[in-house]
């Protein structure tokens, strides 16, 4: 299993040609308190670097771009009635899609402790 | 910190006046000049946030009676009815505000020119994070009757409201400064009336500020937290907002689904 993030503080976790999609702890404090989350469906397909679902926040609409791309095979469903999920465990029970994977196309991706790196470098 | 272009496009339809905070939006590239658009509405309309479906809230047949067109924003948060306003959006770069990703610090540098706007009229308004407003954040399907921490308060009432959008480059922000309260007209719109609306928010007019239009843009100009420069919309922006009114602000497939 490989994890995945992107500048844009979305997360991947790879597990052969499956990823888990959502966004990263530091994305969920920023957006503050989640109010909804605007799921995709499954069977759509997503490309990476292109917008998949969005978020609602403090009165704020902010778009979450797809890491990789990939077809949509489940969506965490339970953040329509509790959408604080995500700032509560935004990289794990707060996921928000699970894909099968087209490419598994790592440029531009970060480690976890390249993220890290980064974000100390955005406060 | 460069100049803002200032661009007074006067009183619009609601259809007209989100395609054209949407164009001004798409046209914003990477080193463009940031903007402060002024606006009004007319004909009177309502405005709904970008994830709020208008049927669970609102009464569709009494919109269509009193002919009142219903538009979907891009932005989030709740219904607005739009008629005797002044109407503002900004569009930039986080760095343009020097503040982060945060939609909070956006709100607290932004509104800041609003609480300025209304110190200037001799209005003693603070924003509600400063205030014992009660619960702070939240949805609610009618903008006005919840309070965010950077909501402007005035004698213990609610004014205005404002509302975000974000992409990769940019932040989006638009709002509202109510010159007559048109909350009981709004109210009567709602499925279900959220208690004390009526008592909860006020405008310029119930707190005896009688200036016209042309001297409130001159005020929101002078309270503004950088220097402005007079422009007008380029033709690419102009093209762009005809495009967007012809694809999508004219149709009930984006402002009523």
């Amino acid at each position: 299993m490989s994890i995945f993030y992107t500048k844009e503080h979305e997360w991947i976790k790879v597990v052969g040609d499956k990823g888990t999609i959502g966004i990263s702890t530091y994305a969920a404090d920023q957006l503050g308190d989640i109010t909804f989350v605007e799921l995709p469906e499954v069977g759509d397909e997503i490309e990476k670097g292109e917008i998949f679902c969005s978020v609602e926040s403090v009165k704020a609409a902010s778009d979450i771009y797809a890491p990789m791309s990939g077809v949509i095979t489940d969506i965490n469903d339970e953040l329509e009635s509790a959408p604080e999920t995500v700032n509560d465990s935004a990289e794990d029970t707060g996921w928000i899609a699970k894909i099968t994977i087209i490419d598994i196309d790592e440029e531009e991706l970060l480690t976890t402790e390249e993220y890290d790196a980064y974000i100390e470098t955005l406060d | 910190m460069p100049d803002w272009r200032l661009i007074d496009t006067g009183f619009l339809n609601g259809y007209e006046n989100m395609a054209l905070d949407e164009a001004l939006l798409l046209n914003f590239t990477e080193g463009a000049s940031p903007v402060l658009r002024l606006y009004g509405w007319e004909p009177a309309a309502v405005s709904v946030g970008r994830f709020q479906k208008p049927i669970d809230f609102l009464n569709i047949d009494r919109c269509n009676e009193l002919s009142l067109p219903i538009v979907r924003r891009i932005t989030g948060g709740g219904m607005i009815y739009h008629h005797l306003e002044l109407t503002y959006s900004i569009i930039c770069s986080p760095e343009h505000l020097g503040t982060g990703r945060k939609p909070t610090d956006a709100y607290r540098k932004i509104c800041g020119f609003l609480l300025e706007f209304y110190r200037r009229m001799g209005l003693d308004a603070d924003f509600a994070l400063n205030l014992e407003q009660g619960k702070l954040g939240g949805r609610e399907n009618f903008c006005f009757a919840g309070n965010e921490q950077y909501d402007i308060i005035i004698g213990g009432k609610k004014i205005g409201g404002n509302a975000q959008k974000w992409l990769k480059h940019a932040v989006f922000q638009h709002g509202s400064i109510p010159v007559e309260n048109c909350i009981e007209r709004a109210s009567k719109l709602l499925l279900d009336k959220p208690e004390n609306l009526l008592e909860s928010s006020t405008s310029l007019h119930e707190l005896e500020v009688n200036e016209s239009y042309s001297e409130m843009f001159a005020i929101m100009r002078n309270s503004f937290f950088a220097k402005t420069v007079d422009s007008e919309l380029t033709v690419n922006e102009k093209n762009s907002m005809q495009e967007l009114l012809e694809t999508k602000y004219s149709k009930d497939s984006w402002n009523n689904s």
